[in-house]
């Protein structure tokens, strides 16, 4: 009996637009990650990458199938228990926009540990010296190069330890060796606290590294 | 001249306020709301004592004013002689039209029982002016006046008045802005009755009717004051009066009026009534008095109109004919009437021509006239 | 211009039509009040214009009576000695409908046959002269009274004069005021009915007379009977204007208020339109457009926008102006000059006044974000996306902006002038200022309070947002404050005024019960003299006193002449503001005066000065005792004693009788006596002392009602001010929301990041207004009202009323947040940062 996967979906159907513009992006999906797993998923613009990051980080609703994170079946959820869900078990690093333009690095780092109440025991001092980001805690979003705002979004995923840490091409805007960096951080901090983590991406490097890469063509899933 | 002094009334009784609109026209025509449409209800002139039958004249208490009738007028017209032999013409009007029969009880003075009206024109022919100025107001707080016992009226300074009953001597003092006319006037022919001894019938109804005559010729003499230089002035004049309640007749468009004297010392006088697919209405009448004061009536066949020059009104663009050829075959008489002065026309309230014209007989001149032209267009 | 410029600057509105429309409206909202009250003002002036037409003819003069009507026989007399001129007398008065008594008609009495030509128009084509002239109670009334009433022609009215109800027939309905005809509630008459309708036979009003070009009226003038005047009628408008001149600038500061606070609005509006295309602006100059063409499109669409803006406006404030008039209507009648203003006066050069100052503001406000977008680096083309542009407060610009404008005020308070627009310069620089500080205050206020530790997220992020993107919020603030401040000035203002007038009726009111003539007076002279003999010795009465109000002359003028009788006990109804008391009444009857407030005002005069009065012997220079509190007339009065009075003018009956109770005797039962005592004829009227009290604040409360009006419009932009400014901030800030929520915050968490940060902001504006209009209240009160009627008032503060304006000011604040906030809430969290 294998440990129980931290993500089981089955049947999982995402559709948008409603009677004639009605699409569907993603087609009756079965997905299973373990526990520490660090799964990619590989795939083309418009393949539907984004919406299944979407739908397991609890941003939006399946339209059928079952999914569930952890314990937590999410299809049965609310949007204000989604939103709860979302604090506590989901870190996300987005492509662009991360970070709060009102709030400095440290700021934007603490965010998830003060909705959740978790008090900051140092952590995030250190997360943010791991990140090479010492002497940059009280700058804003606008102060940071690309790459350091990412280094700081890839912190706050991690800071509240959460179940699952979903990334959408996280270094999609970077140039290569700013990418490969906070990648190599990224990637390195994950595995170092066993957390699982599933990213969106199409860098054959990434890949490499994963422990498993899945491929996302036209909303089917296919095994690499 | 049965209608003509009633209409030209009841025209300035309307247009006194409701100026602009064609009266002439309306009244004839449209069978309009206002004024002419009131008066040919009966109802309205209910309590008005009613001319129906002759009446014995009595003078002068017949000179003056007779309130218990509707409306009355005392009408002048003459042509004078000044300074260097300089022709005038004027025309000199009172019109008194009564509110009520009723007496008067009201507290307040300006609830007046007549109206008064007077026109009053100068024609300067030499000059090629007409001067001419218009007056009304109710017979209120001495400001005007018909007087029924002695014959006076006024209107503020303007003034008629038989001032020697013995001598049968009027007196009339009138002005505009530019024209002072102070005249004293002496019959020199006895009065005319016109109609049936004065009783004038305008249709056959009773009571449709006047009483009406004239005074064919009086010697007028005074002073002329024009644009502040004085003159004195003779010549002749023509005196009308009327009085009477009766309605309107319908079906007539207008009318041509003149009374002409003539050189030789004779009169005529003549309205031809114009219905309105323009024949001549059989009412029309006239006078052609002799020098010995007697009196020919004349009925609508005697005379034959026939226009022969017409003149555009720049102000009113209306036209008018100015000149006229009549004959009279009853009494050989084949005249031409010649404006003195083509612009003699009224364009205040009231849009009508009058004027003096001369009378003419080829190139020969046999005296002077006035003429007064109605419903034009 | 480019088109294709336009077309890819203007697309980005089409696609934010929220934005498009709060700018339109802002535009809309400002120029619909400017208009409202410029188009009352207008209606005012051309219901006075068509008051003062002759209804008869063309006329350049007219002859009044110095007091009271003009004599008949002497107008005859007149007449005749003129029978060139052409004299239009009349004759009017007031009645009502016996049916519906608050409905009062002007009644005019004309005489028809002096009409011109011109009358035509005014009377009606179809008119019925004779009808007229010849049926008593015969009246005419235009078509939109007509209409307005339900009254057909040949219907019968049932008017309410002196004698009770009378009929009148209306015989002929004239074209309405503007066509020419008559001015509206008023019954044209021929004068001879009118008279008797009125009471008024042997009198006249007026007489109107056109004088001939060769004719001077120094001539005519020297032919009049004592007591006549003649007035051209440039003069007799002119009068009537200077008059309501002081009311109408009131109303027209009030209204360019409202347009300030629009400007906030626009320019609120077009610096976030500018920022949110700061990339398109951005890529259209590394596309080589250059700056000019890029301000010139902005310009074109500002101007595009600011014409739309300016017609909905003009709709708007049509609609506005409907609203005010009737109040405006009722203070003039009140107060100045009698004219019924019902109908809205358009005049297309207005309009395009308007329109044009609407514009110029649009322009003006939009200018500066646009300059600033035309400054926006080429570089920005880099950094995609909205909405991490900090747009922050330049606080040190803003102080010295405030304490410029206060110094500019400062300068203009202290101009030795009494001229009434330097003071409300002075006003809108104060007001100004205030205005700047707003923004800085606020975000200073936030950024300190964002410094306190262990704040929970959502306060952080309010306070953040505020100190950060400061400006939209700041200036949301500053027009809400200048709303907030400005209502509670006006509410100070006029509660000190309702204070001090309620102070001085109580004062001034000191009789039981107060006696007047009605309208009908005609018919003896003496009448109130005589009823005073009488009632001097009923058991009821302790004593009496009287005024006789008269118009005297002097080298600056007619005069306002009360000359009064007073008993012991009316006495301490006078209160000084200059002079003493015990000398005032010491010299009281040895030819000296009391003059009022606004009379030693607008006369530089002050007690121990004289007033030079015209009398039968020549001028007699009659020394100043005192300065006395009145609020009766903005012009202004002078008080002598009934004997002094008597010494040098003739006499006249009493305008006004005052009856004090003998000791016991209740005020019902002093009224039933003299009831008594005034017998059948009942041609008098009693007032108790606590019903015309009642009545002088009443028609105090009515002059004030149409600034409440105003106060609730200027609130009103702020409104939208604060809406659009908040929505535009949330459109800025969709993408933090959205991250917001991905992050886990609920709701109702981010419900309060966005109503906290509106809290505050309306917090700040409605604190700070309160300071600031009570400033503003101390101007209105020592300057603008000294200046406009030479009224000083006891400053008296509503506390309640200031405290709900500074609640209702927050209140708006977080109603006018609800519409964004809901949007922020609602939007889906994932819409925003999908890729795919």
């Amino acid at each position: 009996m294998p440990p129980s996967p931290v993500v089981a979906a089955h049947g999982l159907c995402m559709d948008y637009g409603a009677g004639e513009l009605r699409s569907r992006v993603l087609h009756d999906l079965d997905l299973r990650v373990a526990a520490g797993e660090f799964v990619v998923i590989l795939g083309r613009s418009g393949s539907g990458k984004s919406t299944l990051l979407h739908l397991l980080g609890a941003m939006e609703r399946a339209t059928a199938g079952s999914l569930t994170v952890g314990d937590t079946d999410l299809v049965a959820l609310d949007e204000e228990a989604r939103a709860r869900f979302r604090r506590r078990s989901v870190g996300f690093v987005f492509q662009a926009y991360n970070l709060l333009p009102t709030l400095n690095a440290q700021e934007n780092l603490l965010l998830p540990l003060q909705l959740n109440g978790i008090p900051d025991d140092g952590r995030s001092a250190r997360l943010l010296e791991r990140l090479g980001l010492q002497g940059k805690a009280t700058r804003y979003a606008d102060e940071l190069s690309g790459g350091e705002q990412q280094r700081v979004a890839v912190a706050r995923a991690l800071v509240h330890d959460p179940l699952l840490v979903l990334a959408d091409e996280p270094t999609g805007n970077l140039d290569e060796e700013a990418a490969g960096s906070v990648l190599d951080l990224f990637v390195e901090l994950v595995r170092e606290s066993g957390r699982t983590l599933i990213m969106a991406t199409h860098s054959t490097e990434t890949c490499a590294r994963a422990d498993r890469v899945l491929r996302l063509d036209h909303g089917h899933l296919v095994d690499a | 001249m049965t209608d003509r002094r009633r209409r030209l009334w009841l025209g300035l009784g309307a247009l006194a306020v409701a100026g602009g609109v064609r009266w002439w026209r309306g009244q004839a025509v449209d069978a309009p709301s206002g004024v002419a449409a009131v008066l040919r209800d009966n109802e309205r002139n209910a309590g008005f004592a009613r001319v129906e039958g002759p009446r014995a004249f009595e003078f002068p208490r017949d000179h003056a004013a007779h309130p218990a009738f509707r409306h009355e007028w005392w009408y002048v017209t003459g042509h004078l002689r000044g300074d260097e032999a300089r022709e005038f013409g004027f025309q000199m009007t009172f019109f008194r039209y009564a509110l009520t029969p009723r007496a008067i009880e009201s507290p307040s003075r300006w609830r007046a029982r007549d109206l008064v009206l007077a026109h009053f024109a100068v024609t300067d022919v030499a000059g090629q002016r007409f001067h001419h100025a218009t007056r009304r107001a109710r017979a209120a707080l001495g400001l005007a006046g018909a007087d029924e016992a002695k014959p006076c009226l006024w209107l503020k300074d303007w003034q008629l008045a038989l001032t020697d009953a013995d001598a049968g001597r009027w007196r009339f003092t009138a002005a505009t802005a530019h024209a002072a006319l102070t005249l004293t006037l002496i019959p020199t022919k006895p009065l005319v009755l016109q109609g049936d001894a004065g009783y004038s019938r305008k249709s056959d109804a009773p009571g449709n009717a006047s009483h009406y005559y004239s005074l064919p010729r009086l010697a007028a003499s005074g002073e002329l004051t024009l644009n502040h230089a004085t003159q004195a002035v003779t010549g002749t004049a023509w005196f009308d009066r009327e009085w009477g309640t009766s309605a309107l007749g319908d079906g007539q468009s207008g009318w041509d009026w003149f009374a002409l004297q003539f050189d030789d010392g004779r009169e005529l006088t003549f309205y031809r009534l114009r219905r309105l697919d323009g024949s001549p209405d059989p009412h029309s009448r006239g006078l052609l008095i002799a020098a010995d004061g007697s009196a020919q009536p004349l009925a609508a066949s005697d005379v034959v109109m026939t226009p022969v020059r017409w003149w555009r009104s720049p102000r009113t663009r209306i036209r008018y004919p100015v000149a006229w050829r009549v004959e009279v075959p009853r009494a050989q008489l084949n005249l031409t009437l010649q404006s003195r002065l083509d612009a003699q026309e009224w364009t205040g309230d009231l849009r009508y021509w009058e004027g003096q014209v001369e009378v003419r007989d080829g190139n020969t001149r046999l005296g002077l006239g006035y003429l007064e032209m109605t419903g034009y267009e | 211009m480019n088109l294709l410029l336009l077309r890819a600057t203007a697309r980005h509105l089409i696609h934010h039509p929220w934005q498009l429309g709060l700018a339109l409206l802002g535009i809309a909202l400002g120029v619909a009040v400017v208009c409202a009250v410029q188009l009352t003002q207008a209606s005012a002036r051309q219901a006075l214009q068509y008051a003062q037409r002759s209804l008869v003819g063309p006329s350049t003069h007219r002859i009044e009576a110095a007091e009271g009507t003009l004599d008949e026989q002497a107008f005859a007399a007149l007449a005749q000695q003129w029978p060139q001129l052409s004299f239009m007398p009349g004759v009017s008065g007031d009645v009502m409908l016996a049916d519906a008594p608050s409905q009062r008609l002007q009644v005019i009495g004309v005489d028809p046959l002096t009409a011109s030509g011109t009358a035509d128009a005014r009377l009606g084509p179809g008119f019925d002269l004779l009808r007229f002239l010849d049926t008593p109670g015969a009246a005419l009334l235009n078509a939109d009274t007509a209409a307005r009433l339900g009254v057909v022609h040949e219907a019968r009215l049932r008017v309410r004069g002196d004698d009770g109800p009378v009929e009148v027939t209306i015989v002929g309905i004239a074209p309405a005021a503007r066509d020419g005809g008559p001015a509206d509630d008023m019954l044209v008459m021929d004068i001879a009915s009118a008279q008797e309708l009125l009471g008024m036979a042997g009198h006249l009003g007026a007489i109107e007379v056109a004088l001939p070009a060769g004719l001077r009226a120094a001539d005519l003038r020297a032919s009049l009977p004592v007591g006549w005047r003649l007035v051209s009628n440039a003069t007799r408008l002119g009068a009537a204007r200077e008059m309501t001149r002081a009311f109408d600038v009131n109303l027209t500061a009030l209204s360019l208020l409202a347009l300030l606070v629009g400007m906030f609005l626009i320019y609120n509006t077009s610096s976030f339109l500018v920022l949110q295309r700061q990339p398109l602006f951005a890529r259209l100059r590394a596309l080589g457009v250059s700056r000019r063409e890029l301000l010139v499109a902005l310009l074109s669409e500002a101007a595009v926008l600011g014409l739309l803006g300016c017609l909905a406006g003009l709709a708007i404030g049509r609609g506005i102006a409907g609203l005010l008039l009737a109040h405006v209507a009722r203070t003039i009648n009140d107060l100045y000059y009698r004219a019924a203003i019902t109908e809205v006066a358009t005049s297309p050069a207005l309009l395009a006044g308007i329109a044009g100052l609407g514009l110029a503001a649009t322009l003006a406000a939009a200018l500066p974000p646009m300059l600033a977008a035309t400054r926006v680096s080429v570089m920005r083309v880099a950094r995609p996306g909205p909405g991490i542009e900090r747009t922050p407060v330049h606080g040190a610009l803003l102080v010295r902006l405030a304490g410029a404008a206060w110094a500019v005020a400062a300068l203009l308070l202290a101009l030795p002038t009494r001229a009434l627009v330097p003071g409300f310069a002075a006003l809108f620089a104060c007001l100004l200022g205030a205005a700047c500080l707003v923004p800085w205050l606020l975000t200073r206020s936030a950024r300190a309070l964002a410094r306190r530790p262990a704040l929970a997220p959502t306060t952080l992020l309010a306070l953040r947002a505020l100190s950060m993107h400061g400006q939209r919020a700041g200036l949301a603030a500053a027009a809400l404050m200048v709303a907030c401040a400005t209502g509670i000035a006006i509410t100070v203002m006029v509660a000190s005024f309702r204070v001090s007038v309620a102070d001085w009726l109580s004062t001034l009111l000191r009789a039981d019960v107060y006696v007047s003539l009605t309208t009908r007076a005609h018919d003896d002279s003496r009448r109130l003299a005589t009823f005073r003999r009488h009632i001097d010795t009923l058991p009821e009465v302790a004593a009496t006193s009287a005024v006789v109000r008269t118009t005297a002359r002097t080298a600056a003028g007619p005069i306002s002449l009360l000359a009064y009788d007073l008993p012991a006990a009316a006495r301490p109804g006078f209160r000084f503001i200059a002079g003493e008391a015990a000398a005032v009444w010491a010299a009281w009857d040895e030819d000296t005066v009391m003059i009022t407030e606004p009379y030693a005002w607008r006369h530089g005069l002050a007690p121990g000065d004289s007033v030079a009065i015209d009398t039968a012997a020549g001028p007699v220079a009659f020394r100043i005792s005192a300065v006395y509190r009145d609020y009766a007339s903005e012009r202004g009065s002078v008080a002598m004693s009934h004997r002094t009075y008597l010494r040098h003018f003739p006499p006249r009956d009493d305008a006004g009788l005052g009856v004090y109770a003998a000791p016991g005797v209740g005020a019902a039962r002093l009224e039933q006596a003299l009831r008594a005592a005034m017998g059948p004829a009942a041609d008098l009227r009693l007032q108790s002392n606590a019903s015309l009290r009642a009545l002088s604040l009443a028609v105090f409360d009515q002059t004030f009602a149409v600034t409440d009006l105003l106060r609730l419009l200027a609130l009103g932009v702020a409104f939208v001010g604060i809406v659009s400014a908040l929505l535009a901030q949330q459109m800025e800030r969709l993408t933090d929301y959205a991250l917001m929520r991905a992050l886990g915050f609920r709701r109702d968490e981010l419900l309060r990041v966005v109503l906290s940060q509106t809290l505050a902001a309306g917090a700040v504006a409605a604190t700070l207004a309160v300071p600031v209009g009570l400033v503003l209240a101390v101007l209105l009160i020592d300057v603008i009202n000294v200046r406009s009627f030479g009224w000083t008032m006891n400053m008296h503060v509503p506390w309640t009323r200031v405290l709900t304006a500074w609640g209702s000011a927050i209140a708006a604040a977080l109603l006018a947040a609800a519409l964004p906030a809901w949007r922020a809430v609602h939007q889906a969290p994932a819409s925003i940062l999908r890729n795919d």
